[in-house]
């Protein structure tokens, strides 16, 4: 049902709720499941499942241990997709990842080149500390996390969709690991850090998993249901006030004048259109999670960090004084006001 | 019914937003408005003007309208308001795909319309503050004394009394011409008018004021003499016939005599021109009736031919009253236009003191209240006429234009030994130092340029005069 249309804009209509309804719920349970699977990390789950049905990669950074591969795995497993799992080591070239051509026999006793597809091919791939891989093999990684297809000998292999990649990395061991390129980082839907749990959590870890072993998952999502979300997602909306208000808050990043103080302090350079599709995408899946058909402020604001914080690059002095970009994006989402309502002076509109 | 109530609630929180605006706006120019007021009362006084309130309350009124469009140009937008909604209510952006034009089912659109307005909270802040201080500032600016003014309130004091025997002169030019009562209310009437544009500052109306009651006091000054001259001879010609008359009558002579025939004749004619009493009309009356009179009435006769007399004799006097006072607004006015010694020049308001200082009790000792009146105008005023400008409508004159105005100019040349040819500049080199005039015959020379060409050692080497001494010890002080 058509409500009105708005001064120069075609009228839409919105995902009906037996539509969303459905997608909605198979989100939930993902995440339901994730929980079960490993313990005190929700929110975790959460930002794993929206960029998923955003159609991101992820990068998932945090200190070794912590469940990132354990949560990977689970997560492959839940969606029923195929997984691949390859270990970034300095060594490892980019034919190992993306497949090379082999001269194998034919039947008629000549020889050819054949190719034989690598690792990428699949659903869901498993960076692991893909920081420990040489930049040249980190540089393959670019045109499939893009354009999720592989070119080798003058022959473009699209990937099999859905197509992810989720990436660990560890940042406390540096010897031996290549930095991300910022154009490899950029390709990142968002970067998710894996912090410790607290003492109940650890508790019943300790408690329940004999020797670390996982629990099965007691629901696995059909492909059916997969794409049903995946499309879902795609058709959530996203009004012109909360697309304004992402690019407001991305156009906020950049140290230009007029920035905020600590923007012009400590910024570098600030996060790219990309970025802002990503919070778009992000908003939009969270929204579908939460059961809404368009996205709100909320979802915006919860997914800003986690969208931005790898595409915000601070200078030196944002080191020495110990200032993240999660701060500053967390201070940015902090100021900008949604509504964009002038209001003189000692009147406030409440939010 | 619930994309009524969205669109309403937008509606609600706009029209509140830009009433705030405007209120933000006109407490702004509240606030310039009654500051610049307040300053422009005291300048205005102390120039000896004054600023009317209601002039500084329109204003503040006007203020609210130029509020109300300010604040129409601020208000937000419907989106805006829509996403000020959305943000209260955590609508989750259905608010916001409502006000983008999307469409759904009843159950979203349910949902968007139990989305509530944000409410709108005033904190008094300093602007607030500031619109009330301003505003204090004007009674303030209207009641705080001016040193030039120290001296008003016994002024006023002397004034007050004098305009109450004003007003009682004025009473008395009511009785006075009883024909000519009209006459006695526009003097009233100007003299009032007097007083307000006096104290008003428009000098210019002051003296057209002065001029108007001068006027009406000559006219009534002149009718008042031929009133009196002619009451006068009617009252030497009654006076003479009744005299006869009561001569014919002591004298015994029958009525019907030719002298007491000729008495009542000219008693008769005397009193069928003169019409200031009723009675004496009567008697005339009788007299023309051919009747004989008493000496009961010949004795009324006089009575009232001796009151007849006390009127012209007031008539007189109010004939000399109007001539004071004529005198003395002549006499005001002459000090005002600056005939009198430093009128005009910045000493006339001490001169004007002075004058007032003596003249009103003149004044007073020749009777003439009215003039009291003008001085007491003039003293309520005090220091106001400290400059004098001239009358608003003194003629303009034009004199001979200059002789200067088109008068061709003649070249002239240079003596031979102020002339100085290109010729003979030598560039010597470039200085940062500022250059200055050589004497005659002096070579040119300066500042480092100076010193290079004296020191043997080269360019490098830079004179240090006094008045580097101090940056040089700077410099190793650092």
């Amino acid at each position: 049902m058509t409500i009105h249309a708005a001064q120069g804009r075609e009228p839409y209509t919105l995902l009906a709720e037996e539509e969303l309804q459905p997608a909605s719920m198979a989100a939930q349970r993902i995440v339901a499941q994730l929980d079960r699977v490993l313990l005190g990390r929700h929110a975790l789950h959460e930002l794993v499942v929206i960029g998923l049905l955003a159609r991101g990669h992820l990068l998932l950074e945090g200190l070794p241990g912590l469940g990132k591969t354990t949560l990977i795995r689970a997560l492959g497993e839940l969606l029923q997709l195929e997984f691949r799992r390859v270990q970034f080591t300095p060594d490892l070239m980019p034919g190992d990842i993306l497949g090379a051509h082999i001269l194998q026999p034919q039947g008629d006793g000549r020889r050819a080149m054949e190719f034989t597809p690598g690792p990428v091919f699949t659903n869901i791939l498993l960076a692991d500390e893909i920081n420990r891989a040489s930049p040249k093999t980190q540089s393959a990684l670019l045109e499939v996390m893009q354009e999720r297809a592989v070119t080798l000998m003058g022959c473009t292999r699209a990937l099999p969709s859905p197509f992810f990649v989720l990436a660990s990395q560890n940042p406390i061991e540096l010897e031996g690991t290549y930095p991300l390129p910022e154009a490899q980082v950029d390709r990142f839907l968002m970067k998710l850090m894996t912090e410790d749990v607290g003492v109940v959590v650890l508790e019943r870890i300790v408690a329940e998993r004999h020797h670390g072993e996982t629990p099965a998952p007691e629901w696995r999502a059909t492909p059916g249901e997969v794409q049903g979300m995946l499309a879902a997602a795609a058709r959530i909306a996203i009004p012109r006030a909360v697309a304004r208000y992402i690019a407001r808050l991305v156009h906020a990043t950049h140290a230009r004048a007029g920035a905020a103080e600590l923007v012009r302090k400590y910024v570098q350079y600030g996060a790219s259109p990309r970025g802002a599709i990503a919070v778009a995408e992000a908003a939009r899946a969270r929204a579908l999670l939460c059961g809404r058909p368009a996205a709100g402020f909320e979802d915006v604001r919860a997914v800003a960090v986690p969208a931005l914080q790898n595409r915000v690059l601070l200078n030196y002095s944002a080191r020495l004084d110990g200032v993240t970009s999660t701060g500053i994006i967390q201070e940015l989402v902090r100021q900008i006001d949604e509504a964009e309502l002038v209001t003189p002076p000692g009147v406030e509109v409440e939010r | 019914m619930h994309a009524r109530e969205i669109e309403g609630c937008a509606a609600r929180l706009r029209l509140r937003l830009w009433l705030a605006h405007a209120v933000h706006w006109w407490l702004g120019g509240v606030m310039m408005t009654s500051a610049g007021w307040a300053a422009s009362v005291l300048v205005l006084r102390l120039g000896g003007r004054g600023a009317p309130v209601w002039a500084w309350v329109a204003l503040c009124a006007g203020m609210a309208l130029v509020g109300l469009a300010a604040g129409w140009g601020r208000r937000p937008g419907r989106e805006a308001c829509m996403a000020a909604i959305e943000r209260a209510s955590q609508g989750g952006g259905i608010v916001l795909a409502y006000a983008d034009g999307g469409g759904g089912s009843a159950g979203w659109l349910a949902r968007a319309g139990a989305a509530r307005g944000p409410r709108v909270r005033w904190r008094v802040g300093r602007r607030v503050a500031g619109a009330v201080a301003a505003v204090l500032c004007v009674p303030a600016a209207y009641v705080v004394p001016l040193p030039g003014r120290a001296a008003a309130p016994a002024s006023s004091a002397h004034a007050n009394e004098l305009i109450a025997k004003m007003e009682a002169e004025a009473r008395v030019l009511e009785q006075a011409y009883g024909g000519a009562t009209g006459l006695a209310q526009l003097v009233r009437q100007q003299l009032a008018e007097l007083a307000q544009t006096g104290t008003g500052g428009v000098q210019r109306h002051t003296w057209e004021a002065l001029d108007h009651v001068r006027e009406q006091l000559d006219a009534a000054a002149q009718a008042g003499a031929r009133a009196a001259v002619r009451a006068a001879e009617e009252w030497h010609a009654l006076d003479y016939a009744l005299q006869r008359m009561e001569r014919a009558a002591q004298a015994g002579e029958p009525a019907g005599s030719a002298a007491q025939q000729q008495a009542r004749e000219q008693l008769r004619a005397a009193a069928a021109q003169s019409m200031w009493s009723n009675e004496l009309a009567g008697a005339g009356s009788a007299l023309a009736g051919g009747g004989q009179l008493s000496a009961g009435q010949l004795a009324a006769l006089r009575g009232q031919l001796n009151l007849f007399s006390n009127n012209v004799l007031r008539m007189a006097g109010n004939f000399s009253t109007n001539l004071l006072l004529r005198g003395g607004l002549t006499n005001l006015a002459d000090v005002v236009q600056g005939r009198c010694s430093g009128g005009g020049e910045k000493g006339a308001a001490r001169e004007l003191e002075r004058f007032l200082a003596k003249e009103p009790r003149g004044f007073e000792r020749t009777g003439s209240a009215a003039g009291a009146r003008a001085c007491a105008l003039a003293a309520v005023r005090g220091a106001q006429w400290s400059v004098s400008r001239g009358r608003g409508d003194a003629p303009l004159t034009f004199e001979e234009p200059s002789n200067e105005e088109g008068v061709a100019r003649q070249l002239m040349a240079l003596p031979e030994a102020q002339q100085r040819s290109l010729n003979d500049v030598v560039s010597l080199g470039e200085s940062g130092h500022a250059p200055h005039e050589t004497g005659t015959g002096e070579p040119v020379q300066g500042g480092a340029l100076a010193a290079a060409q004296a020191g043997a050692g080269g360019a490098q080497e830079a004179g240090l005069l006094p008045r580097h001494r101090a940056c040089v010890e700077e410099y190793f002080k650092e």
